[in-house]
């Protein structure tokens, strides 16, 4: 069982890459909206992960990602800044039952409400981190700004509509 | 001492967290300064060869686009060559074609909307680059090799905060200074041009030569909008790049023969 999730975790982490680095890259909305669905991995991996792994793992996703970007170090930052926050906002956002043992952030298992806020919270930090760090210029601040904010929204989008192709039709096909 | 453990115990999440974002700010802080990093760069056989791949597929999209600006390419080059044959044996002076050597190469990824843009091209140590050389389009300059794998290289694109391009005004070679402002990929700014020197609205600045990165003349752009402010000791200059940065396929790598030589004698007359 936790061979199968390993791998299918090893899987999704390629796709994702793919995805990004192949198709995503060099699309910009308005010349201001990017969209960074890439972290989807880091917020749809499951709530009881340990944190540890959860850190480590949006190190490396972060890296590979800089790689292609050629952007070093910068992606890496801000992906271990949400995996660190991760856990709070999950805490946070706790429903009044807690949360189911082996339970995934998803709009599938915990409504459309709390993934949005979840997701929009941990995407608009990413966002600002990345962005302020690659601009690293105070002068660009409201370039920045506006940039995250409309990446922001951009992502949580393209986020809403990933979950709905994938994992609906998975649900319906078993 | 157990309280110690207990309060690292305690905290490791946070210190699991805080040494990896040093590690981030290290990279992120030393990239650019140190070479050794080069496998972490799109040069690397893996994203290069990534990269290739889906551009050979996204290639075809662009033909036509870049079927035209080669046809304008050649129709420049016949007229040069008309101009330039009668005098062609006569000039001897004339030592461009051997001080320099163009390396064709296509461009396998290029980002121009990021705050530091890179290039990736399809040519590496293998065909005799090198960090430092410069990069150019048909249309003007596009940037300069940030590093080279066997096969691969990065290039850091005008549109990056690190580069400064030394150019002059075509008309007056007035020397100065083009540098990317960050925002728009159209645009750049053109500095330390004094007050009294005159400038306007359409005139062309190109590289200088005096660096050996770029030959002279390398058109880089066209004056868009001048302001002479009385209060600072330069004028604000924007420029309407040459190169379009958004559809760049094939560039030309510059091999400057006498570099090392011209290097090595800066360096020396700068150490006296």
């Amino acid at each position: 069982m936790a061979q199968t999730n390993l791998l299918s975790t090893a899987f999704s982490f390629i796709a994702y890459i793919i995805l990004q680095v192949v198709f995503l890259k060099n699309v910009a909305l308005f010349d201001i909206a990017f969209c960074f669905v890439y972290i989807s991995f880091i917020l749809l991996l499951p709530i009881d992960i340990n944190r540890f792994t959860l850190l480590v793992t949006s190190f490396f996703v972060g890296l590979t990602i800089d790689v292609f970007y050629d952007s070093l170090g910068i992606h890496a930052a801000a992906c271990v800044l949400i995996a660190y926050l991760r856990t709070y906002i999950i805490n946070l956002l706790q429903p009044s039952g807690g949360y189911d043992m082996n339970a995934h952030p998803t709009i599938q298992e915990l409504g459309f409400q709390w993934f949005v806020t979840y997701s929009f919270l941990l995407i608009f930090i990413h966002h600002l981190c990345f962005f302020i760090l690659e601009a690293s210029n105070f002068e660009l601040i409201i370039h920045s700004l506006s940039r995250a904010l409309a990446s922001s929204l951009f992502t949580l989008s393209a986020f809403i509509i990933l979950q709905f192709l994938l994992y609906f039709k998975r649900k319906r096909a078993l | 001492m157990n309280q110690l453990l207990a309060f690292i115990f305690k905290f490791r999440f946070f210190i699991v967290f805080l040494a990896l974002e040093l590690i981030c700010m290290w990279l992120i802080f030393t990239q650019n300064t140190y070479q050794r990093y080069a496998f972490l760069s799109s040069s690397n056989a893996l994203a290069g060869n990534v990269f290739s791949v889906s551009d050979n597929i996204s290639g075809y999209f662009h033909l036509t686009a870049e079927n035209q600006t080669l046809v304008k390419e050649n129709a420049r080059l016949r007229n040069l060559l008309w101009s330039l044959s009668p005098n062609v044996n006569t000039d001897s002076l004339r030592t461009d074609s051997l001080e320099y050597e163009f390396i064709p190469a296509k461009v396998v990824n290029n980002s121009f909307l990021q705050s530091n843009n890179y290039l990736t091209i399809n040519k590496g140590r293998k065909h005799g680059l090198k960090p430092g050389m410069g990069v150019i389009s048909t249309l003007g300059v596009v940037g300069k090799i940030k590093a080279c794998s066997e096969n691969f290289s990065t290039v850091y694109s005008l549109l990056h905060s690190n580069i400064m391009v030394s150019s002059q005004l075509k008309k007056s070679k007035t020397l100065c200074t083009t540098k990317w402002e960050g925002t728009d990929y159209t645009e750049a700014s053109l500095l330390y041009i004094s007050r009294h020197v005159e400038i306007s609205q359409g005139d062309t600045v190109v590289s200088s030569g005096s660096n050996a990165v770029f030959p002279e003349n390398i058109l880089i752009g066209v004056v868009n909008k001048v302001d002479n402010n009385e209060s600072e000791s330069f004028q604000n200059i924007q420029l309407k790049l040459a190169t379009d940065f958004s559809n760049l396929s094939y560039v030309y790598v510059i091999n400057n023969f006498s570099r090392a030589e011209k290097d090595s004698l800066e360096s020396a007359s700068t150490n006296d």
